[in-house]
């Protein structure tokens, strides 16, 4: 008995609780944060926003937002509590967002106080918000809250190929290492809602441009983050053909003339099936689906393109392509990491892609 | 703390004899004067007219027709046993009486204890002592299905009340001639013969030896209730877990015999006691060996997930909701957040007030006459509580989450064993409501301590998952029979080959 009550005693002072039990919070007293918004204001503005409230009868109230200005963010969010009758836990923020102008100046302070902040996790959503603010993102859609939205927009974010969510943590991670990464972006459309809208790139915890449209597919092409992608080409045999691009794997590799660099090897590999246009079922030849392939490929070709340009453009490695070629030949990693440049930047890609029959929508 | 009560208690001595002074008849009227049931039969021999021989008994423990048709016919019939009396009484010890079993009585202790038993004593006079005649009356419930055990498919008989039916039972099942049958007495009023059943070069002769003793070291008054031996002989009063298993079913008390556990029968209890008893015994019930080996292992496996389950969710539900809400997955937070709108208690007093409800219903269900049981039931567990939930005086994930935990601690097969995770479980909690997942591990911490101190006649009780003793899978996954060689190495059997 004495030695299960010892037991019990140290595990309870390995807890860190020494001399003092853990505080308890009652659930129904707290507002879930969900979304967490960063912008330029005094000269910190922070905006937060809650879960709908769910209220008798079964309906759902509205959102709440709230807004603070501060010094820090870690000001402004301990000013919001009072600004909410119940006590705001950030332990459910599931986006954070930074408007433009922020994300411009700097987006470390805000990446780092979701680092350090005991309540709030790495894996929270990052987004920039796309010439605006991140409180007029988050204050638009009064019929559905921002958090509903950006999950949606997220689980769609492959197949609408338009942007893929990337967490903090991976942002955080790439920048520390080597400064530079790239983020999802969401703009305000005209009705007031959110949609996605390419990639922010990320040089020395700034924002330094950004890759849409063709650039962020070239981005999912180079990340082999290809999931129901639609190309329209025209061919001569069958006209105009849509695939559905379903799947795809992108090597780097570092092209070495003896020891000095001379490029990167970018050997993509595409699956697509058939999704519209061509002949009735089975009975393309198989020379107008090379026809089409070539199409695509073509069409591949240019967004990877699009997406590495911006690369020498910015003068940044946004999409990690030394750490990827030097973990295919790491022996050649010293060598690759002295002479790398991604300013000027060269290299060759090699598209491969196979038409399969067949619709897969999974 | 006991030698300490012990010490402070008047001194037990055993009185020996019992009844002092010589075994005669008016001695034996003089002890049991008063007693209603006492009665005493005076026969005059056949073609002795001269000499009565006196026939005493206790009416209700003996069989009136095996009394009249065995002694007292011969007695008044038989001409060999006219004649001179002494050779008479000698002829009436040999045989001349129809019994099966016939003793010489010359003390008074053996005498009484015989009387009680259900013997006539049978007194002749000039003679010494007296003979001693089975004539028990075999008034007992008959062998039926056990009540506490579910028996799909299988034998349906169950142990009853009478020690020796019981062993016969035992003895159909198991015909060997190896299988022992060691008889003891306990209790200093109540004397119930406890048997100690095992096949000799099976058993442990270190377990049969253990039990023995520990049987002979109890001196109570009484061994009436199952307790009266269990806490006695497990010598382990500081734990809620069972450390015996009892069985009502013969065939499931053969099966641990073969398997090389040793076995206890007591006079007036219909449930024989199987040792060494490990915690994975209490989670095989006896229809595995009946169902398919497949289904046997997925239903042992849903067992441990239950413990699990029934231990784990109410703390885990006050830790996460009270202290670790990040845990929590949104939408779930979300509606644990709605549905304790107004509910004017905390989390953590809401789940013991729940568990103690649950306590509650189950022990005013037991206590029902079974005409309203079930309409109590009905109104105590969706009336009340739907009205509770309504009245907003507690949330509905709670209920849930205690239902769930209630329902799963049931599928326990052992009693004992559900009993001892409800206790565990109500701590769980209450340490969950102080120091959140902290407090869960440290309890969890303290459980297996506790569970590792244990043993049961000398093996750990959380063998064979420690402490040696075997495999742990075999707790778990049920092979099929035919590749189960060897009995457990946890029995310490002499033997351990069970089939080719």
């Amino acid at each position: 008995m004495k030695k299960t009550a010892a037991a019990i005693l140290l595990a309870l002072c390995l807890s860190g609780c020494t001399g003092e039990l853990p505080r308890a919070r009652e659930i129904e007293g707290m507002d879930l944060v969900r979304t967490v918004g960063v912008d330029q204001g005094a000269p910190v503005r922070v905006t937060v926003s809650t879960g709908r409230e769910r209220q008798s009868g079964g309906t759902d109230g509205p959102a709440l937002v709230l807004t603070q200005d501060a010094e820090s963010i870690s000001g402004a969010c301990l000013a919001i509590q009072g600004q909410s009758g119940a006590n705001l836990f950030y332990g459910h923020v599931e986006q954070l967002l930074l408007g433009e102008a922020q994300a411009r100046q700097g987006v470390y302070a805000a990446l780092e106080y979701v680092l350090d902040d005991i309540e709030m996790r790495l894996d929270t959503d990052f987004y920039l918000v796309a010439g605006g603010t991140a409180e007029a993102a988050i204050s638009a859609g009064a019929e559905e809250e921002p958090a509903a939205r950006l999950e949606a927009m997220a689980a769609d974010g492959g197949l609408r190929s338009w942007c893929a969510p990337r967490t903090v943590g991976a942002v955080l991670e790439e920048l520390l290492e080597s400064g530079c990464s790239y983020a999802p972006a969401v703009v305000k459309t005209g009705d007031g809602q959110l949609e996605g809208w390419g990639y922010g790139l990320l040089r020395d915890g700034r924002l330094v441009g950004w890759a849409d449209s063709e650039a962020a597919r070239g981005i999912h092409l180079l990340n082999g983050a290809v999931e129901a992608d639609l190309v329209t080409v025209e061919t001569e045999a069958m006209g105009t053909v849509t695939v559905r691009l379903v799947g795809g794997t992108t090597r780097i590799r570092a092209s070495f003339d003896g020891d000095t660099f001379t490029g990167l090897s970018i050997d993509c590999r595409v699956e697509a099936n058939l999704a519209e246009g061509g002949a009735r079922l089975d009975q393309e030849s198989p020379a107008d689906t090379a026809e089409a392939a070539a199409a695509v490929e073509a069409v591949v070709r240019a967004r990877l393109g699009a997406a590495l340009s911006l690369c020498r453009t910015y003068e940044g490695d946004f999409f990690q392509l030394a750490r990827r070629a030097g973990m295919a030949a790491p022996w050649r990693w010293e060598s690759l990491e002295a002479q790398w440049d991604p300013s000027a930047l060269v290299w060759t890609t090699s598209v491969t892609v196979e038409i399969l029959r067949g619709y897969d929508a999974s | 703390m006991a030698s300490k009560a012990a010490a402070q208690c008047p001194p037990h001595p055993r009185k020996k004899p019992r009844i002092p002074g010589p075994l005669t008849l008016e001695r034996v009227k003089t002890y049991f004067a008063g007693c209603a049931d006492f009665a005493v039969r005076t026969v005059r021999r056949a073609g002795a007219g001269d000499t009565e021989v006196t026939l005493c008994y206790l009416a209700g423990m003996v069989k009136m027709e095996r009394v009249s048709d065995y002694i007292l016919r011969p007695l008044a019939q038989d001409e060999a046993l006219a004649g001179p009396l002494r050779a008479a009484f000698a002829r009436m010890g040999e045989g001349a009486l129809y019994n099966l079993i016939c003793a010489h009585r010359t003390e008074m202790d053996q005498a009484a204890a015989d009387l009680i038993g259900g013997w006539c004593l049978l007194f002749c006079p000039g003679e010494e002592g007296c003979l001693s005649l089975m004539t028990a009356t075999e008034d007992k419930r008959s062998v039926g299905p056990p009540a506490g055990e579910t028996v799909l498919k299988g034998g349906r008989d169950g142990f009853v009340e009478s020690l020796r039916t019981n062993t016969s039972l035992i003895r159909r099942h198991l015909k060997a001639p190896e299988l022992r049958i060691k008889e003891q007495t306990v209790g200093r009023q109540s004397l119930t013969l406890v048997d100690i059943v095992y096949l000799e070069g099976i058993a442990d002769p270190e377990t049969v030896k253990r039990v023995e003793e520990r049987l002979a070291d109890i001196d109570i008054d009484a061994a009436l209730t199952p307790d009266s031996l269990e806490e006695y002989l497990t010598h382990q009063s500081r734990t809620a877990f069972p450390l015996l298993q009892y069985t009502e079913r013969p065939d499931r008390f053969c099966g641990g015999l073969a398997d090389g556990r040793v076995g206890l029968l007591a006079d007036g209890l219909p449930l024989g006691y199987l040792m060494p008893a490990t915690v994975s015994a209490f989670f095989r019930a006896g229809q595995d060996k009946a169902n398919n080996w497949m289904v046997a292992t997925l239903l042992t496996l849903l067992r441990y997930f239950c413990v699990l389950v029934t231990l784990l969710l109410p703390a885990l539900y006050v830790a996460t909701v009270t202290f670790h809400q990040e845990m929590i997955p949104t939408k779930l937070a979300l509606s644990i957040i709605a549905a304790k709108q107004d509910v004017p208690f905390r989390t953590a007093f809401e789940v013991i007030v729940m568990l103690l409800a649950f306590e509650v219903l189950q022990e005013a269900g037991l206590r029902l006459p079974q005409s309203i049981g079930q309409t109590v039931s009905i109104i105590g567990g969706l009336v009340v509580g739907q009205a509770a939930v309504e009245a907003r005086i507690v949330s509905p994930a709670v209920l849930i989450a205690v239902a769930i935990a209630g329902i799963a601690g049931y599928t326990a097969p052992s009693q004992e064993m559900a009993g001892a995770l409800r206790l565990w479980r109500l701590f769980l909690t209450l340490c969950a409501a102080l120091a959140g997942l902290f407090g869960v591990v440290a309890a969890l911490a303290a459980l297996v301590i506790h569970l590792s101190r244990l043993e049961s006649f000398g093996v750990p009780y959380l063998a064979p998952f420690a402490g040696g003793g075997g495999s742990a899978a075999r707790a778990v996954v049920r092979p099929p029979l035919p590749w189960t060689k060897l009995r457990q190495r946890l029995y310490h059997t002499p033997n351990r080959r069970k089939q080719r």
